[in-house]
């Protein structure tokens, strides 16, 4: 008899761990899709590869250099070897790992403007809205940036 | 007279601990028939493709009696994008080839931005640095994420093979 209970009781706690690592996978995949940043010069694509998400930038604005009126290269990677990929198609957002109560951490953000790559966290305000905090060793000293889903009709 | 003595003394033992120290050996790794995939269809722009890539250097250690933690360092030495069908690889406007893994962060490795028409493969540009790549070959195994760039909007999927080469240190 007490195996029975015993029995019931595993299956709940299974039951509701199973349930419980959905709803965590559910809410961490609410920030898959096409971001606009706050300026609205650029769209950046966020995806899933393994555990983790990461975001590359899938329109520009103005997607050609002005003065070579050809697409816009990462002149300012701190990687020489790697100054004529083009900006459109960078992953500017790496190795987010879902915290939790609508934050994603862990991850870095790279500003193809200065090639400099900064620590960054994600907090998501609603579901077609998210924070982007950028900083340098801690949170406080950061820039934040407002992103707005784009939303395909 | 004194200090030649010591000049030689300390020259000695300067050989003897020369003499002592192991010698650096390297090895490369070669990964053949990286599988590249994505289902289409693909939009303009980069389009992210995965292939998968098991651990070689717990064989190779095994192998040859060493130590992982005696591994000092990788460097990736060639890295090769080709069709795995009749097509060729003129759809393609360039890839970008990173390293990534659910434990350790993701690596650049390399990039082609330059596809000669008709030509069925393209050998990459290396990244300079390979900082953490021999943290990726120690996982079990890892990820070649490849962003393939179309010019235009297509139904087709991506079936790629990676080939590539990376030096160890021991």
């Amino acid at each position: 008899m007490k195996l029975n209970y015993l029995a019931i009781l595993s299956c709940l706690v299974i039951s509701a761990s199973v349930g419980i690592a959905g709803i965590l996978d559910a809410d961490a995949d609410k920030l898959l899709g096409t971001w606009e940043p706050g300026d609205g010069r650029s769209k950046i694509k966020i995806e899933k590869i393994g555990t983790k998400y990461f975001g590359k930038i899938v329109w520009l604005k103005e997607p050609n250099d002005p003065d070579t009126k050809k697409p816009k290269l990462d002149k300012n990677n701190p990687d020489t070897a790697m100054r004529k990929n083009p900006i459109k198609g960078n992953r500017i957002l790496k190795d987010f790992v879902y915290a939790g109560k609508k934050e994603w951490g862990s991850g870095t953000i790279y500003d193809p403007k200065n090639g400099k790559t900064y620590k960054c966290v994600i907090n998501m305000k609603d579901d077609n809205t998210i924070d982007i905090r950028g900083y340098i060793g801690i949170k406080a000293i950061g820039r934040t940036d407002t992103w707005k889903r784009v939303v395909v009709n | 007279m004194r200090n030649k003595n010591k000049l030689l003394i300390l020259s000695l033992l300067f050989l003897g601990l020369l003499s002592c120290s192991k010698q650096e050996k390297s090895y490369t790794l070669t990964f053949d028939n990286i599988m590249i995939k994505a289902e289409g269809p693909l939009y303009e722009g980069a389009n992210t493709a995965q292939g998968e890539v098991l651990n070689q250097l717990n064989t190779f250690a095994k192998d040859n009696n060493i130590a992982i933690a005696d591994i000092k360092s990788a460097q990736l030495k060639s890295l090769t994008i080709s069709t795995a069908d009749s097509n060729d690889l003129s759809v393609y406007t360039g890839f970008n080839v990173q390293f990534a893994s659910d434990k350790i962060d993701m690596i650049q490795a390399a990039a082609a931005n330059k596809i000669e028409p008709g030509s069925k493969s393209v050998d990459c540009i290396l990244a300079s640095k390979n900082e953490g790549l021999l943290d990726v070959l120690k996982e079990e195994k890892f990820v070649l994420v490849t962003d393939a760039s179309v010019a235009n909007d297509t139904s087709m999927n991506i079936n790629l093979i990676g080939k590539m080469q990376i030096e160890i240190k021991y």
